[in-house]
C-alpha cells in the first residue's frame, strides 16, 4: 500500500515536468533549475513519506512481536524497562495463569476474581472443547507453541492424556503439593502409570434423582429412604420396572436410556476392562451387558440415546422416572433442562450404591511458563477452605480437600428444585462416604467407550432384547485387537 | 527490478505457499507413515510395517473402504440424475422463476455440514424425530433410521443427495446454456418430442459436463467425512454408526491420526487411500476414453 501511493505521487510529478516543460523553456535556464530543484525536493519528500511509512509499519509488526515474546515471560530484560515507565499492574502481568479449560463463562471468571484479589495472580482462560484437548496439546507441542500452565484433563480422555509424558510431578520439588490432604479414593485417577501425581481435581460422585410425581404414582412413595430400601439392589430395581411397565402400559419408563443405566453400572465396577496388555472384557463388561440387556427385555428402559438431546428433553417429561445424577446434574442437566422443575424432582443412592462420574484433573504441563502460578492455582482452589468456599458458591463444586468433609455443615442447603431436599449434604455425606472404590485410567479407555457404545446401539436395536451377550463381548473383543494390535485376549 | 525477475516475483507467492502448505506435508507425511510416532515423542522409523498392517490386519480399512464404495456407487447416480433433471426442468419449464427455484435448490449445498448434521439427527430421531412421525401418520411403524446398518446408510445417503444436488444442477446448466437453442428448434420441426430432444440432444452434448461431474463425485466420494461423521459425532454414539455401517476411510484415518495418536499409521492409511483414489481416477479415464474411441 504504501509502495502505490508512493507511485502515484511520483507519477504526478513525471506528468508535471512535462506538462511544463515549456513554461520551463521561457523562463531560461535559471527557472528550469529552480523547478529542476522544486521536484527534487518533492520527491525526496515523497520518498522520506514513504520510507516512513514503511518504517511504522514495520515498527507495527516488531510491536506484535514484543508483546508476544512478554507474554511468553521471554524478555528478562525488558521488565526493568517498563517498571520504569511507571506502570501499574507489572505484578500481576508476571503472576499469572493461562488455562485450557471448557468453561469459560461468567461464574467462574467471578470466582477467578476472587482468587486474584487474595494471591495477585491473573487468571487467563482459553476455551478448549475437552474431546479436543489432547490433539491441541500434541501440536502445540509439535510446533513448539505455547503452552498452558494448567490443561482440563476430563475423564472420557484422561487415560490417554496421562499416558503422555509431558505433565509435571506437582508432588515433587519445587511445588511440594500435599496429597494427604486429598479424598483416598481420587488420588489414583490423578496418578500416571510411572506413578507421577498430576494434579487433583473436584471430586464427582453420582447417586440417582427421580421425579417425584412420577415415583409416587408408580412406586407408592417418593420418599429417598423409602425408594433406597425398596430399590437396594438392581434385582429389585428390574422388578419393579417390569411392575412400572405393567402399570403404565409401556408408556412409562425407569430410565430414559440403555447409556443411563449403564452409566450406573459402569461406574459402580472397578473391575478393569484391560489388565496390562490384556482384555478383561469377560470379567468386567459381562455382568454389565447382561444387567442391561435384561433390563431391555423387560422393556423398562426407554429407547432414546444417551447425552442426547433427546434425553435432555425428557427432563421436563412425564415418562421416565430415574435419571444417574452427578453433583454437576444439578446444574448442568436438571435445572438446565427442566426450566420450571421447582419441587419435582428427589436424590437418592442408586441400586447398588453410589459411584463415580466424571471429574477433571488439573495438570501441570511441563512447558508452561508459570508453573508455580500454577500449583499455587491448584492449592488456593483444591487443598484450602477458602478456595473450596469459592468453588461451592461460584460453581456447586465439591472440594477434594479432606478436613472439610468433618463438618457436615460445609455442604448444606435446601434445594427448591428437591423439594427442599439437602441433595449437597447427601452428597457429602452418603455418596463420597459409600463409593467402594474407582476403576483406573487406562490409554484404551477412548476405544473401549467407543466398543462399548457399539455394544448399546446393538442391544438397542435388537427386538426386546434378542441378542447374546457371548457376541457382543466377541465383537468387541474383535474390534479392540483390530484397532489395537498390541492387546491381546 | 529488471523485466526478465518481475514474472517470477509474481508467480512467487503461490509456489512459495504451495511448498509451504501442498508439497511439505505431502512429503512429511510420506515420511512419517514409515514411522511410529505419537505426536510427542521421538518418531521410530517402522519401514514398511505400517503398510503391511492395513493391508493384513486392518478389517476396519476393508469395512470402512466396503461402506464408501456402496455410499459412493448409490449416492453419485442419483445427485447426478437429480441435478440433470432439475437443470433441464428449470430450463425448458420454469424460464420465469428459474432464478429463484435455482437458488433454492443450491442452498443446500452452501449450508454449513454442523447446521446439516444436527438438523438430520433430529430429524430422523427414532422417537421424536419428523420423519417418524409422518411415518406413523401413514400408519408405518417408526424406524430406528440411526441405529441400523442400512438404515444410517439410507439417511447418510440422503443427506449426500440432498446437499450436492443443487450443485449438479449448476453444472448442468452451465452445460445447458452452451447448447444452440436451433437444434432443438430443428428437431421439434422435425416432430421431436420433449423426452426425444433430451436424450438424443442434450444428453450427448453434455458429455463433457459428464465427464467432470462424474470424475468429481467419485473422487469427492471416496473423501467422504462430514455428512456421516456430523450425524454420529454425540458422546455417545459409536465412531461410524450401527456396525460401523457408514465408517468411511477417512473417517478411519482420522480415528486412527486424531484420536489414537497414531500419526504413522495415519499417514499410511491416508497413502492408501490415495492409492485407491489415483486408481480409481485411472481406470474412469479410461472407461471415458474407450467411449469415445467407439
Amino acid at each position: 500500500m504504501v509502495c502505490f501511493f508512493g507511485g502515484c505521487r511520483t507519477l504526478y510529478f513525471r506528468h508535471r515536468n512535462k506538462r511544463d516543460i515549456g513554461k520551463v523553456a521561457v523562463g531560461g535556464r535559471d527557472a528550469w533549475r529552480d523547478e529542476k530543484e522544486v521536484f527534487m525536493k518533492r520527491k525526496l519528500l515523497t520518498l522520506l513519506m514513504g520510507a516512513a511509512l514503511c518504517i511504522s509499519s514495520l515498527a507495527g509488526c516488531g510491536g506484535g512481536t514484543r508483546t508476544q515474546q512478554e507474554a511468553a515471560g521471554e524478555t528478562a530484560k525488558e521488565q526493568p524497562q517498563q517498571e520504569a515507565a511507571g506502570e501499574t499492574d507489572e505484578v500481576s502481568a508476571d503472576r499469572e495463569v493461562t488455562i485450557w479449560c471448557w468453561d469459560t463463562g461468567d461464574t467462574r471468571k467471578q470466582m477467578h476474581d476472587e482468587f486474584t484479589k487474595a494471591t495477585g495472580i491473573k487468571v487467563n482462560l482459553v476455551a478448549v472443547e475437552s474431546k479436543d484437548m489432547t490433539q491441541k496439546l500434541q501440536t502445540t507441542l509439535a510446533s513448539g507453541g505455547e503452552m498452558p500452565d494448567i490443561a482440563w484433563l476430563e475423564a472420557t480422555f484422561r487415560g490417554k492424556l496421562l499416558s503422555l509424558d509431558i505433565w509435571e510431578d506437582i508432588t515433587a520439588n519445587p511445588y511440594n503439593f500435599d496429597t494427604s490432604q486429598v479424598l483416598d479414593y481420587l488420588i489414583p485417577l490423578e496418578t500416571t502409570e510411572g506413578g507421577q501425581y498430576v494434579g487433583p481435581e473436584c471430586p464427582s460422585v453420582a447417586g440417582m434423582a427421580y421425579k417425584r410425581e412420577l415415583a409416587k404414582e408408580y412406586l407408592g412413595t417418593d420418599d429417598p429412604q423409602e425408594l433406597e430400601a425398596m430399590l437396594s439392589d438392581w434385582d429389585s430395581f428390574i422388578a419393579k420396572g417390569k411392575e412400572v411397565v405393567e402399570k403404565s402400559n409401556g408408556t412409562v419408563f425407569m430410565l430414559p436410556s440403555l447409556g443411563a443405566a449403564g452409566q450406573i453400572l459402569k461406574g459402580q465396577s472397578t473391575e478393569p476392562f484391560v489388565e496390562g496388555d490384556k482384555l478383561n472384557l469377560d470379567v468386567s463388561m459381562r455382568p454389565i451387558l447382561e444387567k442391561l440387556l435384561e433390563m431391555k427385555k423387560a422393556g423398562m428402559v426407554d429407547v432414546l440415546d444417551f447425552s442426547s438431546a433427546e434425553e435432555g428433553a425428557s427432563y421436563a417429561g412425564d415418562e421416565h422416572i430415574f435419571y444417574p445424577c452427578a453433583n454437576w446434574s444439578l446444574e448442568f442437566t436438571i435445572k438446565s433442562n427442566d426450566k420450571d422443575g421447582q419441587g419435582r424432582w428427589g436424590f437418592m443412592l442408586p441400586p447398588g450404591g453410589p459411584f463415580p462420574w466424571g471429574g477433571t484433573v488439573m495438570g501441570v504441563p511441563k512447558g508452561g511458563a508459570h508453573k508455580e502460578e500454577a500449583v499455587e492455582y491448584i492449592r488456593f482452589f483444591f487443598a484450602s477452605k477458602e478456595g473450596a468456599e469459592l468453588q461451592r458458591d461460584y460453581k456447586g463444586n465439591f472440594s477434594p480437600y479432606k478436613p472439610l468433609y468433618e463438618d457436615a455443615s460445609f455442604y448444606s442447603g435446601v434445594d427448591d428444585y428437591f423439594a427442599g431436599q439437602d441433595v449437597l449434604q447427601a452428597i457429602s455425606q452418603e455418596v463420597f462416604p459409600n463409593i467402594k472404590g474407582v476403576r483406573l485410567p487406562s490409554k484404551y479407555d477412548q476405544d473401549i467407550d467407543d466398543v462399548y457404545n457399539l455394544a448399546l446401539k446393538t442391544i438397542n436395536a435388537s427386538v426386546d432384547g434378542s441378542v447374546s451377550v457371548d457376541s457382543l463381548i466377541e465383537s468387541m473383543t474383535d474390534e479392540l485387537l483390530t484397532k489395537q494390535p498390541d492387546l491381546s485376549e | 527490478m529488471s523485466k526478465k525477475k518481475a514474472p517470477y516475483a509474481m508467480i512467487a507467492p503461490y509456489f512459495i505457499l504451495y511448498l509451504a502448505f501442498g508439497l511439505f506435508p505431502i512429503l512429511f507425511s510420506l515420511g512419517v507413515s514409515f514411522t511410529s510416532w505419537d505426536g510427542i515423542g521421538e518418531a521410530a522409523f517402522v519401514g514398511l510395517k505400517n503398510y503391511k498392517r492395513v493391508f493384513t490386519q486392518d478389517k476396519f480399512f476393508y469395512k470402512s473402504m466396503l461402506n464408501t464404495l456402496i455410499l459412493l456407487a448409490i449416492s453419485t447416480p442419483i445427485q447426478i440424475a437429480l441435478g440433470l433433471f432439475m437443470a433441464t426442468f428449470l430450463k425448458d419449464f420454469f424460464k420465469k422463476t428459474r432464478n429463484g427455484l435455482q437458488l433454492i435448490n443450491f442452498l443446500p449445498y452452501i449450508t454449513t455440514p454442523v447446521a446439516v448434521g444436527i438438523i438430520f439427527q433430529l430429524m430422523f430421531d427414532w422417537k421424536s424425530g419428523v420423519i417418524n412421525a409422518f411415518l406413523n401418520l401413514l400408519g408405518i411403524e417408526s424406524v430406528y433410521w440411526l441405529g441400523n446398518a442400512w438404515a444410517s446408510r439410507a439417511v447418510v445417503i440422503f443427506m449426500i443427495v440432498w446437499k450436492n444436488y443443487g450443485y449438479m444442477m449448476i453444472m448442468f446448466l452451465s452445460g445447458l446454456a452452451a447448447i444452440s437453442d436451433e437444434l432443438y428448434e430443428a428437431a421439434k420441426i422435425d416432430g421431436a418430442r420433449w423426452w426425444d430432444s433430451f436424450t438424443k440432444i442434450t444428453i450427448p452434448l453434455l458429455r463433457p459436463i459428464f465427464i467432470f461431474v462424474i470424475t468429481t463425485s467419485v473422487i469427492n466420494g471416496f473423501k467422504l467425512f462430514d455428512e456421516p461423521q456430523l450425524l454420529f459425532n454425540s458422546v455417545s454414539q459409536p465412531i461410524g454408526g450401527p456396525d460401523r455401517a457408514v465408517m468411511t476411510v477417512v473417517m478411519r484415518f482420522y480415528e486412527a491420526s486424531f484420536r489414537s495418536f497414531e500419526f504413522g499409521y495415519g499417514s499410511a492409511l491416508a497413502y492408501c487411500l490415495f492409492l485407491v483414489i489415483a486408481a480409481a481416477s485411472l481406470l474412469l479415464f479410461k472407461l471415458i476414453d474407450r467411449k469415445k474411441g467407439e
